[in-house]
């Protein structure tokens, strides 16, 4: 997954160069894994990893937005400009006033990489404990 | 990227697994929504990722990333190894694969004008339109109408040696015209409810659907179903419209024969079927007139395509022959049970989901009346028109359904309309009685884009070609 300083690498140029009156990208990286266990067997066991950017523009009033988890320049260049497209051809929403600010965030550690990696790494270390215990 | 998935497989073979593959998807997709003339949304998305099935000591694991880097492609094909390892903790017998033909081929589906090449103006002003006639009836409250498209491009590979490449681009769209009156909407849809009609086919397929055609027809049939009297509770005969028979089809035929959830898989959340293994080749499910087969083959049936997830040729399977029950949709995994090759009905959405069984095309043969035929030969029930909801157990035994409007058949002639018709029946009794379907004239293949199943949730894009069909002794009622 994408890292702050790589994020703020790809993204700066893109908005930089957006024509819109305001532009805002959100970036939402996402890890999940899920097990199914069904007739006393696993009969799924799976992990996905993803980052998917939205692109929200505001021409005046009117707002567009549209997203890709393909990271490269000429993807999201490609993306912009869908959103741009999309503005364009929006109605005007009456009650916007503007997109949000710059603004400070308090950091908050909600993510613990040993949670996070439990399994299947578990099973490494604990492999003989768990066949044991399962017998 | 081919070479990453060339090099990942060559490793996960030296790694000693029973069996891997790989799906890298990219899938592109537009929706735009226009309600009472005004744009109410357009979304434009691209999503690009690889999912990577490992087979290993006969126990499954799967791990996926948007990164399509080398790697990532690593890094992934190393998790889903140690995944399956995992999974193999608590294996009681090892999964076995049923054998299957190695393909290296290219699958592109019909598409004649390439919807994201038309103009995002040419598509809202054909919105727009249908909205300027449907809002011509001074009854109709919301006019709601919407276009769809999609487009994945795929490349699979795994470690016997298959190498398949498909471009799949889907179409579809719809309208709905709502009117109300003292505190009561009724809505009409064309060409089906729930957000239309959908074929794996290009912009050609919204120009044939003729969508401006019938907009003044549903707004006027809206409006009327203000005044209409309630469909009034009876035991009677009924015909089925085309639409939805999709459903009736969808949910008491193409569910049940899922044989993942019939093994009990997917009881945590979707349910099981009371199409149990013993009934195979034995169940009388319907009457000698029913004759349903699961077909990938179909020519722009929404759940057509060149192979399925697994790398299995698409096909046509008898499921229901002359009302017997003689077949399942199956994987390579649930095959083996029987001892054949798998049916090629695994299919995943997206790239970071494993493939699940799911329906194809399932569809119901046509029979030899026209419709005018069939309302002429029947003496007294009722004609059932497209979809309002629907409910079924999670046997999909018990099921109930509500539809748009009714007409009364009296004496072989359409006449009075009914509002809130629901009718409801016991799969396999229903079916029996059935005495007719509908002849290819009046034969279309439905597509219907919101079929759910798995967990993490998948929402599968399946097809059902189907004709009006006859009924006889259902209990039939009025529920606002």
């Amino acid at each position: 997954m994408m890292g702050k300083e790589k994020i703020f690498s790809l993204l700066t140029p893109v908005i930089k160069k957006s024509p819109a009156d305001q532009t805002e990208a959100v970036v939402i990286n996402s890890q999940a894994g899920l097990t199914r266990y069904a007739n006393s067997t696993i009969h799924q066991n799976v992990y996905e990893v993803n980052s998917k950017v939205y692109f929200r523009v505001a021409l005046g009033k009117k707002l567009g937005v549209a997203a890709t988890n393909v990271l490269n320049k000429e993807s999201l260049k490609k993306t912009l400009e869908n959103a741009l497209s999309i503005a364009r051809n929006q109605r005007e929403t009456p009650d916007f006033t503007r997109l949000p600010g710059q603004a400070s965030y308090k950091k908050l550690k909600t993510n613990y990489k040993k949670t996070a990696n439990y399994a299947p790494l578990f099973y490494k270390s604990r492999q003989n404990k768990i066949s044991v215990s399962l017998r | 990227m081919k070479e990453n998935i060339k090099e990942t497989i060559a490793w996960l073979r030296k790694k000693g697994v029973d069996y891997a593959d790989i799906r890298q998807v990219k899938r592109i997709s537009e929706n735009i929504r226009v309600k009472n003339r005004e744009m109410e949304g357009v979304s434009k998305s691209e999503d690009l990722g690889f999912g990577i099935r490992v087979l290993y000591r006969g126990a499954w694991g799967f791990a996926s990333s948007n990164n399509p880097s080398k790697g990532e492609y690593k890094r992934m094909a190393g998790l889903a190894l140690d995944i399956a390892r995992a999974s193999g903790l608590t294996q009681r017998e090892p999964v076995r694969l049923a054998e299957n033909e190695v393909y290296k081929d290219k699958f592109i589906s019909l598409c004649q004008i390439d919807p994201f090449k038309v103009s995002l103006d040419e598509k809202l002003n054909l919105l727009i339109s249908a909205c300027d006639l449907m809002l011509k009836n001074p009854g109709i409250r919301v006019a709601d109408t919407s276009l769809n498209f999609f487009r994945s491009e795929q490349i699979f590979a795994n470690t016997e040696g298959s190498l398949i490449e498909q471009i799949i681009t889907e179409s579809g769209g719809g309208a709905v015209a709502t009117a109300a009156r003292n505190g009561e909407t009724q809505w009409r849809s064309y060409p089906n409810s729930h957000s239309g009609d959908y074929a794996t086919r290009g912009y050609e397929f919204i120009q044939e659907m003729r969508l401006l055609d019938q907009m003044e027809r549903i707004s006027r049939e809206a409006v009327a179903l203000l005044s209409a009297p309630e469909c009034p509770n009876q035991e009677t005969t009924i015909i089925v419209s085309g639409n939805q028979m999709a459903l009736q089809v969808h949910e008491s035929c193409g569910h049940p024969i899922e044989l993942d959830r019939v093994l009990g898989t997917e009881i945590s959340l979707a349910g099981g079927s009371f199409m149990t293994l013993d009934k195979l080749g034995k169940l009388q499910y319907g009457s000698p007139q029913v004759n349903i087969y699961a077909d990938a083959t179909t020519p722009g049936g929404l759940g057509s395509f060149g192979y399925d997830d697994e790398g299995v040729k698409a096909q046509r399977t008898d499921i229901i022959k002359q009302g017997r029950f003689v077949g399942y949709l199956t994987s390579r995994e649930t095959a083996t049970l029987f001892k054949q090759p798998s049916n090629g009905t695994m299919r995943a959405d997206g790239w970071n989901r494993i493939p699940l069984i799911r329906m194809t095309n399932i569809n119901l043969e046509p029979g030899e009346v026209s419709l005018e035929e069939l309302i002429a030969d029947t003496r007294q029930g009722l004609f059932l028109d497209t979809n309002k909801s629907w409910s079924i157990d999670d046997k999909r035994l018990n099921f109930q359904f509500a539809v748009e409007a009714a007409w009364e058949i009296r004496d072989g002639k359409l006449g009075q309309m009914y509002k809130n018709p629901i009718y409801t029946g016991i799969t396999p009794e229903f079916w029996n009685t059935c005495d007719a379907v509908c002849n290819k004239n009046h034969w279309h293949v439905w597509g219907v884009p919101n079929c759910g199943k798995g967990e993490p949730m998948q929402t599968m894009h399946v097809g059902h070609g189907v004709a009006p069909a006859r009924f006889s002794k259902v209990k039939v009622g009025g529920a606002k």
